[in-house]
């Protein structure tokens, strides 16, 4: 079973972090590998969070759901 | 092979995502056979039904039963039956053999277990049942959330899987995922073994101070060790050693609990299961929260952490902006904000490390995304 993964999908967390180019080379100074998948994705810095629409839409998830106010 | 879906047998159904998924079904006005070992249990599952649908109108759908006397009249109506019984190999092959005596030759079986390899639970069946088993793996709880991982295993007829695929999505309304048939599939793959790694680093620094670093406000409804209370101690321990034990990857080594974890489990903490007991968090009469001290195994007080960048952070998603507070996490220097980033960057390579393994590399990372996401 999974319980409750009601977490913000990694690439969300790429896109917050500044997207991918910023990430890869957070991940090489912590040294860790880069993934492949992730060298090979978009930029990561369309995905404008925003507070309404289907959370299943790639082009704008909705942060607010993942990002509770706590 | 079955054309539509009017009978369904729940097999254990006393259990919570027996009954809550019984219940969805039975919503959508298709009758339902719950089944468990006592008729009271499946009577405590039909309560469960009834509260998450808030309304006792379902129960018209609903039959309860035991096993030695609805088994085989449940089983000779049923177009699917849903084997949600106890993670335990030798139980759930006991159960495939019973059902594979008196099911119907067109009826589907499909299992909710994720940790359990789906390869060797058919074994030894006969090749009816192999072609019409598979897994359909419902997230908890699914009144809320709606992904359902859906796989076959190597003797399933592709049939059967298109057949749950469409009827899953049009009639369920489940956000189907299809995933390969891998140990612990896409979410409790990523998920548990970030778990994991947090009670390891809790060991050193503290449950509570790990759940306020890895809080809601790194982008989760609810901290990891909470997360660990609701799952039940037991229950997580098992998932890491199925995935331990049937995986192997860059990050094999998080799979191992750390010793604390064993003695909580064996002094009977196991979570939210058991409030007397508690888990990582415990609720004393009183209201008063207190903490597992994983060095001791004793609860302590509260300390209610407060650290600069997190504080900042948490004010700003409060205020609905989410990439200012990404920006405080980033340039946060100390000990905390090493801990929220290593742990960020895990997620990040873990489950783009996972991209084509435990899902179609035609997906690329939205088929992992859409496994966290609570739609």
């Amino acid at each position: 079973m999974s319980f409750g993964f009601n977490w913000a999908p990694p690439s969300l967390i790429v896109s917050m972090l500044g997207g991918k180019e910023y990430v890869i080379k957070l991940l090489e100074k912590k040294e860790f590998e880069v993934p492949n998948a992730l060298r090979s994705a978009d930029d990561g810095k369309g995905r404008m969070p925003s507070r309404s629409g289907p959370a299943l839409r790639q082009d704008g998830l909705d942060a607010g759901r993942y990002f509770p106010a706590r | 092979m079955i054309e539509t879906v009017k009978n369904v047998a729940v097999l254990g159904s006393g259990g919570t995502i027996g009954s809550l998924v019984g219940g969805l079904i039975a919503q959508q006005g298709i009758k339902v056979h719950f089944l468990s070992r006592t008729v009271e249990g499946a009577k405590r599952g039909l309560q469960r039904a009834i509260a998450q649908a808030r309304s006792e109108v379902i129960s018209r759908n609903i039959i309860c039963g035991d096993y030695n006397h609805l088994f085989e009249d449940a089983l000779k109506e049923a177009d699917w039956i849903i084997e949600c019984v106890s993670e335990d190999l030798v139980i759930k092959k006991k159960m495939y053999e019973m059902i594979d005596a008196h099911k119907r030759p067109d009826a589907i079986v499909s299992s909710v277990t994720s940790s359990l390899p789906l390869e060797i639970l058919p074994k030894g069946r006969s090749e009816n049942f192999r072609k019409n088993f598979l897994s359909t793996h419902f997230y908890n709880p699914p009144g809320k959330m709606l992904a359902c991982e859906l796989t076959g295993q190597s003797d399933t007829s592709p049939e059967v899987v298109d057949f749950m695929k469409d009827f899953l999505q049009h009639r369920l309304r489940r956000a189907v995922i299809p995933v390969k048939n891998v140990a612990g599939f896409a979410g409790n793959r990523i998920a548990f073994l970030l778990l994991n790694r947090i009670t390891a680093l809790a060991a050193v620094y503290g449950a509570e101070m790990m759940d306020y670093l890895i809080g809601p406000y790194t982008g989760r409804q609810m901290p990891p060790l909470a997360t660990i209370d609701l799952v039940g101690l037991d229950i997580h321990k098992a998932i890491i050693e199925s995935l331990y034990n049937n995986t192997n990857d860059e990050m094999h080594h998080s799979l191992v609990p750390p010793g604390y974890v064993d003695k909580m489990i064996q002094n009977g903490s196991l979570g939210n299961k058991t409030p007397d007991k508690g888990g990582f968090y415990k609720k004393l009469e009183s209201g008063k929260l207190m903490f597992i001290d994983p060095a001791s195994c004793e609860y302590v007080p509260a300390i209610e952490p407060h650290v600069g960048f997190v504080e900042k952070a948490k004010h700003l998603i409060h205020m609905g902006q989410y990439r200012d507070a990404f920006e405080i996490i980033k340039t946060a220097s100390g000990r905390e904000a090493q801990i929220v980033k290593d742990i960020l960057c895990v997620y990040i390579v873990y489950s783009y490390s996972r991209v084509g393994e435990v899902t179609e590399p035609v997906f690329g990372i939205n088929g992992i995304d859409s496994n966290v996401l609570w739609v």
